[in-house]
């Protein structure tokens, strides 16, 4: 059995019959919390969980803090919305959905209450009046305006704005619109469903540390989506705390560059989220023997790069695992970036406080200095290092820092932007483990080697993205203002892309690679066995010896094929669970 | 438990520790129930930081060691009704000046850091201000007199760092003045190899640019493998941290809304705010308050 929820993500008008949504986490509540969420909140719904899901509304208001007006009000978010909860006489609390348009019909002032127990009354309307000692309301934080990269079609602009407040026992103030009285498809919140399976698989993409990624294909719609399905430790710790994290981030992002959660699914004790389907990611696809990019295709790959981040960095999110697997492109080049498993808001603070994160981010390849040297109190300039690795490797299709672990990773940095000296970095001795790693030498920039490999705007682009010192690191919106994007030839889709075979996913170049190294292996074993020659070392021994890098292919020598790539450091700071089955040729 | 066990009991804590919060406190919490054998242990403590072939990550976390005795010795001894009279502080204290140099050895500084956030920690427990030594660690770049910019231009070594045995200061102060000193040090090393050191064009290995890789290095520095594990342990000791920050012991008949639903409540709309709300509003908040100080290690 299957059941689906689906996020009123449209903007239509205001909703009546009947709906109900359930936010089976609550939103806003900070990493403080923990224990209340596996324990209490959380396992307290757990049922809900796994028999039914939902699809979340969009910009999910997910900060108490006021600050946050100011950097939502960009205009992506569309539509008024309001956030009811609700307390029932159990005292159990949950939230409404974040909701577009005005409140649906009821009696004036009514607080319509959910019921959270049955499912059988979502088909009836709202059981007005219960006597809630609790409600909140909130106002409307973002400005209506028409929506930016909408999956549904976007409602009219000048949708009356929503009552600035829903004050408690005081009658709404009245409201002059009609109301449509049927619910449009767009607007469905939850789908339960008999059939065996809503989504037709067809292959594995990925394989994240979380779990798989599948391409599938919506049968009652025909849409081609890609599932994500979710990886449920033990159950006694209930929902992964990382993952309620990722969904609730997903929710509140409204921007064409950035991927958006389609629905949530509950399936088989299993469940997923569900995303539109991205034909590549970019480290498959530049790992593409054919692929020719030309300078304007390059242009318009980082511009969306760029505005996704900058879209990301004005909502006030670090993604933290800014790496090619995780920016997704499509057949004509349409750019977004995706998996928020380790991304975060930053905290809001006061003159004299400091964040004190964890320093145990990004992939190692694309982790910035002052990271390598321990800080925990960095800002959005990490994501922009990340950018600026990737912004060469569109050039020269490959990484340019590739380091094994932290000390190889900072020496290779030092020996191309060289090493750091008092003016441009004077900071860098306030760094917890600079002591340790404080350069016995002094190395030249050489930098300028990269000059003949790119072009003359894009190499200086590309070195003001890695600037070793993160305060004089462009910022993305800066990033955005440079020539390279204005200077001809001007950004361009990619619509030959259309004409490359295959779907080219990280996942899919590891595997040709593993077939690769296999065959290499076989061939070597036929060797040995023909000339009965004592063997030489075994490739093994020549592999790099990296903690980090625990996926099977770290056996490969690097200089037999190119160096396997690191992954995610979630893999090193959750404890892996068994392994799930996997058919071996990635199919389920 | 005889001394002669006791201490043996001890030394082997002491071989065996590592940086996590239960190491630390085991071994801490095993010297205060021994405190009638604090003649034994104290000394041990220094024995380890003299010892040669003990590597600079364990001195590391001696003096990680050394802060969480003085914590926990602390706290405990201002228990109301508590049977111990503050073990182990006044001897700590006093050798403080003696145990940063063995930390902080020759020119060799890797502990810098984690010394600083430690001495930061004690300076705490003990009630002692050195907010004015907080500030003159983060000024840098004023840090050199011109005398000293003048010896970096010639070239000329930083010169050593040792005790002062004329100072009279409290000892704390003492391994402040010691540890700016060592700061200084690093400093000014820092600038002589940038002056002095003509820039390399071609390629620096890791043992090049970090003096690591050698597995045998010379005595007191560090291998690369000994930074990386250094790093995996902070990184701990940085999670585990904050995982004390927000425990909140609640109480089975204390507040029954959660402090989120609190704060929407309150924050999220305006009203006017009736005699009774107001009421409800400053009790609730009072029993948050009750709540979260009853929770605090050190009874506020
Ligand atoms: N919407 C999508 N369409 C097509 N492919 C996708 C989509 N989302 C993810 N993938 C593929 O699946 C891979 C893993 O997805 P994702 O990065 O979200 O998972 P993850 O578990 O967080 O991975 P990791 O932590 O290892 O980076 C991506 O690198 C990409 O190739
Ligand atoms: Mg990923």
């Amino acid at each position: 059995m299957t059941d689906r929820y689906r996020p009123n993500n449209s903007n239509n008008g205001p909703p009546t019959g009947p709906k109900k949504s359930y936010n089976n986490y609550q939103g806003g509540r900070n990493d403080k919390h923990q224990g209340d969420w596996k324990s209490k909140d959380f396992r307290g719904n757990n049922r809900n969980y796994k028999s039914d899901h939902y699809r979340p509304g969009q910009p999910a208001s997910n900060q108490s803090a006021p600050n946050n007006q100011s950097t939502g009000g960009k205009g992506y978010n569309n539509g008024n919305y309001h956030n009811n909860s609700n307390r029932n006489n159990k005292g159990e609390y949950y939230k409404k959905d974040s909701e577009r348009g005005p409140p649906p019909a009821g009696p004036k002032g009514s607080k319509r209450p959910l019921d959270r127990g049955s499912y059988e009354k979502q088909t009836s309307s709202y059981v007005p009046g219960r006597n809630n000692t609790y409600e909140q309301n909130k106002k409307p934080r973002f400005p209506s305006g028409p929506g930016q990269g909408n999956r549904f079609p976007t409602g009219p602009s000048n949708l009356p704005k929503g009552p600035k407040s829903m004050e408690k026992s005081k009658p709404l103030p009245p409201r002059h619109l009609p109301r449509p009285t049927k619910l449009t498809k767009n607007q469905i919140y939850m789908i339960k469903t008999n059939k065996p399976e809503i989504f037709e698989r067809f292959q594995q993409v990925g394989e994240g540390t979380y779990g798989k990624v599948y391409k599938a294909k919506n049968s009652n719609t025909g849409e081609i989506v890609a599932l994500k399905k979710l990886r449920l430790e033990s159950e006694k710790d209930g929902f992964p705390i990382t993952s309620i994290r990722e969904i609730k981030l997903l929710q509140s992002f409204d921007h064409p560059n950035v991927v958006g959660l389609l629905e949530m699914m509950v399936e088989q004790n299993q469940i997923y989220m569900i995303f539109d389907y991205m034909d590549h990611d970019l480290t498959g696809l530049l790992t593409h023997p054919d692929l020719k990019l030309g300078e304007n295709h390059r242009k318009f790959l980082f511009k969306q790069l760029m505005e996704g981040l900058n879209y990301l960095h004005l909502k006030r999110v670090i993604h933290r695992d800014i790496k090619g697997s995780n920016i997704l492109v499509d057949s004509i080049g349409n750019l977004k970036i995706a998996d928020f498993g380790l991304a975060r808001t930053m905290k809001l603070l006061k003159e004299g406080e400091h964040p004190d994160y964890t320093n145990r981010v990004i992939t190692i390849w694309y982790r910035p200095p002052e990271l390598l040297l321990g800080s925990t109190e960095y800002g959005r300039e990490i994501d922009i290092w990340g950018v600026g690795c990737l912004l060469i490797e569109l050039y020269t299709k490959q990484a340019t820092f590739q380091g094994f672990d932290e000390v190889s990773q900072l020496n290779k940095i030092f020996n191309i932007m060289g090493t750091p000296n008092f003016e441009n970095w004077p900071e860098i001795s306030n760094l917890p483990w600079f002591e340790m790693l404080k350069p016995k030498d002094n190395k030249v920039n050489q930098f300028n080697e990269f000059k003949a490999k790119m072009t003359d705007d894009s190499f200086d682009l590309a070195e003001k993205l890695l600037t070793l010192n993160p305060r004089k690191r462009l910022t993305a919106s800066q990033a955005l203002q440079h020539e390279y994007f204005t200077n001809e030839p001007k950004p361009e889709p990619l619509y030959f892309l259309k004409e490359v075979k295959g779907e080219w996913h990280e996942f899919e170049t590891k595997k040709r690679r593993r077939k690769e190294r296999k065959r290499l292996q076989d061939e070597k074993k036929r060797d040995i066995n023909d000339n009965i020659a004592p063997s030489a070392p075994k490739p093994e021994s020549m592999a790099p010896s990296t903690s980090k890098i625990n996926d099977n292919e770290s056996s490969v020598s690097p200089n037999q094929l190119s160096i396997s790539r690191p992954q995610s450091i979630r893999q090193t700071e959750e404890p892996e669970e068994a392994q799930d089955q996997q058919k071996p040729d990635g199919t389920v | 438990m005889d001394s002669f066990e006791a201490n043996t009991q001890f030394n082997q804590l002491l071989r065996s520790i590592n940086p996590s919060v239960q190491s630390l406190k085991k071994t801490a919490h095993f010297a205060i129930k021994n405190w009638e054998n604090e003649d034994y242990l104290f000394p041990s403590i220094l024995d380890i930081l003299n010892d040669i072939h003990v590597e600079l990550n364990t001195k590391s976390t001696i003096f990680q060691l050394i802060d969480v005795l003085i914590n926990e010795s602390f706290t405990i001894s201002a228990h109301k009704d508590s049977a111990y009279s503050y073990p182990y502080i006044n001897n700590l204290k006093s050798a403080l000046p003696q145990i940063l140099l063995k930390v902080l050895p020759g020119h060799n500084n890797y502990n810098l850091y984690n010394v600083f956030n430690s001495l930061r920690n004690i300076s705490k427990t003990l009630k002692i201000d050195t907010s004015e030594y907080e500030q003159q660690w983060n000024l840098s770049s004023e840090m050199l007199s011109k005398e000293e910019m003048e010896n970096i231009d010639l070239n000329l070594p930083y010169p050593e760092v040792v005790l002062d045995d004329a100072s009279s200061n409290d000892p704390v102060v003492q391994a402040w003045e010691l540890l700016i000193k060592k700061r200084k040090q690093s400093f000014y090393d820092r600038l002589r190899l940038l002056k002095h050191q003509p820039p390399k064009t071609e390629d620096l290995s890791e043992d090049e640019m970090f003096y690591v890789n050698t597995k045998e290095r010379a005595h007191n520095q560090l291998t690369k493998k000994q930074i990386l594990l250094r790093m995996e342990d902070d990184r701990e000791t940085h999670k585990r941290s904050k995982e004390s920050l927000w425990v909140v012991e609640r109480p089975k008949n204390s507040v029954g809304v959660t402090e989120e639903e609190f704060m929407g409540f309150y924050w999220n709309k305006f009203d006017k705010l009736s005699k009774e709300d107001e009421k409800a509003l400053f009790e609730t908040l009072e029993g948050y308050n009750e709540v979260v100080a009853g929770s605090y290690k050190d009874v506020q």
